[in-house]
């Protein structure tokens, strides 16, 4: 073990008193050492040589986190040594991002041998992401504080914060290839659905509830309605947070909102039975083959909550060509929540519809300019805009587009179903 | 905030005060040996060490403690240096060891309370969750009890000094070869405290 800076500090004033009977010819001096040299060799009899033995378990609860949701931390060491275990220093380390909001992650304890410990702390809610709480750190000394022993205690663990997600309510996808399961996709087809698709004449067996009456009185004979069966289809949600997409066109945050937008349609379409995979492109490119069920929005969503706005490695184009041609059956529904901007994403959007993919572009709304800024960057700003709306032009013959304001609710957006158009 | 908690905060209260008493009445102490021409110093030195020392206390500053720490060293040096000039410290050794090992235990009732500052921080005690009123309670206990076990420990390392001091002067006056037993005494403890605190561990 070092000595600490106390150590040190005694024992240059013990020779600082020698120094002075020397210097001074007064041995009356060197009585000062005696009570130094005590506490030395105090401090050196009643201290365990062994390494602290100490056993760190920590629990978090919840453990994933939908935001917005304080989160309880839990650490329990065991004094697994055979010694008294005095002022022991323990920390548990955590992100400089997560704030304490109750309690203190640091503390010094003694411990018995066998004793366990208990400590709590609550974190505030981060923003979405994954964050690793730990090592712990660990410092104990002697009982004089004369010596120092640290050590790191890898009791990592992990905290995610999932995306938040909005209820938008159904969301009508109109797809050309559909599934065998019934869903909630017009399939084109007959079968059992809530949209009339067709009539026609009365057969034995059918049900009295199908019947149309206003037909059959027409006709003179039974005449029963037809539905379009409604089926599942797969979905990839693509969600676009490359730096070249995040200009500074938008006054708000268009990442955050975009990886918001992006989990609530994951929730809704996979809460409609749907097949639904995601691509994130950004710094940090992850993706998803499309999969059913709560596992699966789980999966989504984790995905979506390490989602890291930056400069992406490879071009937008490569990275969907190859995730929809490796992972999305043919005529399936693509997803884009991406600022269109740049030409990279412009074509895209038109190479998967081309192939014949359905295409829903969400996009974040750009704000006026209102601000104070000067003329030149005033004057980019508007050539950046005018650009995109040029783009989203585009994509208006190809995929249906949604402008969506981090002001208005989405859900309020989807019901209306007015694609955005050129004004 | 329940009973509990406010009972432990008012011991915590106390053991801060009797910090900075300590360290008031160590130099006031140190004040009242100073030579008639260098007390105005003495005064100014305690008060200053005082106000460090409480304000640290106070604001949770350990530089500053160390600071109002080193005032009363410096008090004490003064205080040696003056003796040393008049050849009279063999004469006050008693008073001023016992000033010494009272600076010493100061040190360590300070070093006891900042080891626990974070835990009775407002902001801490303001938001206690769960089981942190035991973990008050368990640091609350193990501060007094280090704090009592300290005042003994340098209580008989002062007893042990003097009467390692007395029992050299005694064995001088039979031999006077042992005239610098004191001396004797002093190196051997520390190269003996040297030996066990270097050692493998």
């Amino acid at each position: 073990m070092p000595l600490t800076r106390k150590a040190v500090a005694f024992l240059a004033l013990a020779y600082l008193f020698i120094g002075l009977s020397l210097g001074f010819r007064e041995p009356a001096f060197t009585a000062f050492v005696i009570p130094l040299a005590l506490v030395f060799f105090y401090s050196s009899i009643f201290t365990h040589s062994e390494r602290s033995d100490l056993k760190i378990k920590r629990w978090i609860y919840p453990p994933r986190s939908f935001g917005g949701q304080s989160i309880d931390v839990t650490v329990e060491v065991l004094n697994a040594s055979r010694s008294v275990i005095a002022d022991i220093y323990i920390e548990d380390q955590m992100p400089e991002s997560i704030l304490l909001e109750a309690g203190t992650n640091s503390l010094t304890m003694s411990l018995r041998p066998g004793e366990v410990f208990e400590h709590s702390y609550r974190i505030s809610a981060p923003k979405r992401g994954r964050y690793l709480l730990g090592p712990i750190k660990v410092r104990s000394g002697d009982v004089m504080g004369f010596r120092e022993y640290s050590q790191t205690i890898q009791a990592v663990d992990q905290v995610t914060i999932l995306p938040k997600v909005e209820e938008l309510g159904t969301v009508e996808l109109k797809a050309r290839s559909v599934g065998p399961w019934p869903g909630s996709v017009p399939s084109r087809n007959l079968g059992a659905g809530t949209e009339f698709f067709e009539l026609r004449l009365y057969t034995p067996g059918d049900e009295l509830r199908r019947i149309n009456w206003k037909a059959s009185a027409k006709q003179g004979r039974l005449v029963t309605n037809e539905f379009e069966s409604e089926r599942v289809t797969d979905v990839l949600v693509v969600i676009d947070c490359s730096e070249a997409a995040l200009s500074r066109l938008f006054e708000f945050d268009a990442a955050e909102f975009q990886v918001t937008l992006a989990a609530s349609l994951c929730s809704q379409l996979i809460l409609q039975g749907n097949r639904v995979g995601l691509l994130a492109y950004g710094a940090e490119r992850t993706w998803l083959a499309p999969a059913f069920g709560k596992r699966q929005l789980l999966r989504l969503l984790n995905g979506l909550a390490i989602v890291k706005a930056g400069r992406a490695t490879v071009p937008i184009g490569y990275a969907v060509e190859t995730i929809v041609a490796a992972v999305l059956p043919a005529r399936s529904v693509i997803v884009f929540v991406s600022p269109i901007m740049g030409d990279e994403i412009l074509d895209v959007i038109t190479n998967v519809a081309s192939a014949g993919y359905s295409v829903i572009c969400f996009t974040p709304k750009a704000d006026s300019f209102v601000k104070k800024e000067s003329e030149a960057r005033l004057l980019a700003r508007k050539i950046l805009a005018a650009e995109r709306r040029i783009n989203m032009e585009q994509i208006t013959s190809v995929a249906k587009l949604f402008e969506i304001s981090p002001q208005t609710s989405i859900k309020f957006l989807l019901r209306r179903r007015t694609p955005w158009k050129l004004v | 905030m329940e009973t509990g908690v406010e009972a432990y905060l008012l011991r915590w209260r106390f053991l801060r005060i009797f910090a900075v008493a300590w360290l008031l009445l160590s130099l006031v102490f140190i004040t009242i040996l100073f030579p008639p021409h260098l007390i105005l110093l003495g005064i100014l030195g305690s008060i200053l060490g005082t106000c460090i020392g409480g304000m640290a206390i106070l604001k949770g500053r350990w530089r500053w403690a160390v600071i109002s720490l080193l005032d009363g060293s410096v008090m004490l040096f003064v205080l040696l240096l003056t003796q040393a000039m008049s050849k009279t410290v063999g004469q006050n050794l008693p008073v001023t060891l016992l000033q010494f090992v009272m600076l010493l235990f100061a040190t360590e009732v300070f070093a006891v309370i900042f080891k626990r500052l974070d835990l009775y921080a407002k902001e801490t005690i303001q938001s206690l969750v769960g089981v942190p009123i035991a973990v008050l309670a368990r640091s609350n206990e193990q501060a007094f009890r280090q704090v009592a076990r300290f005042g003994l420990l340098f209580a008989s390392f002062y007893l042990i000094s003097i009467a390692a001091l007395y029992l050299g002067t005694y064995l001088a006056s039979i031999t006077p070869v042992l005239a610098d037993v004191s001396l004797f005494v002093v190196v051997v403890s520390i190269s003996l405290a040297l030996l066990v605190l270097m050692r493998e561990d």
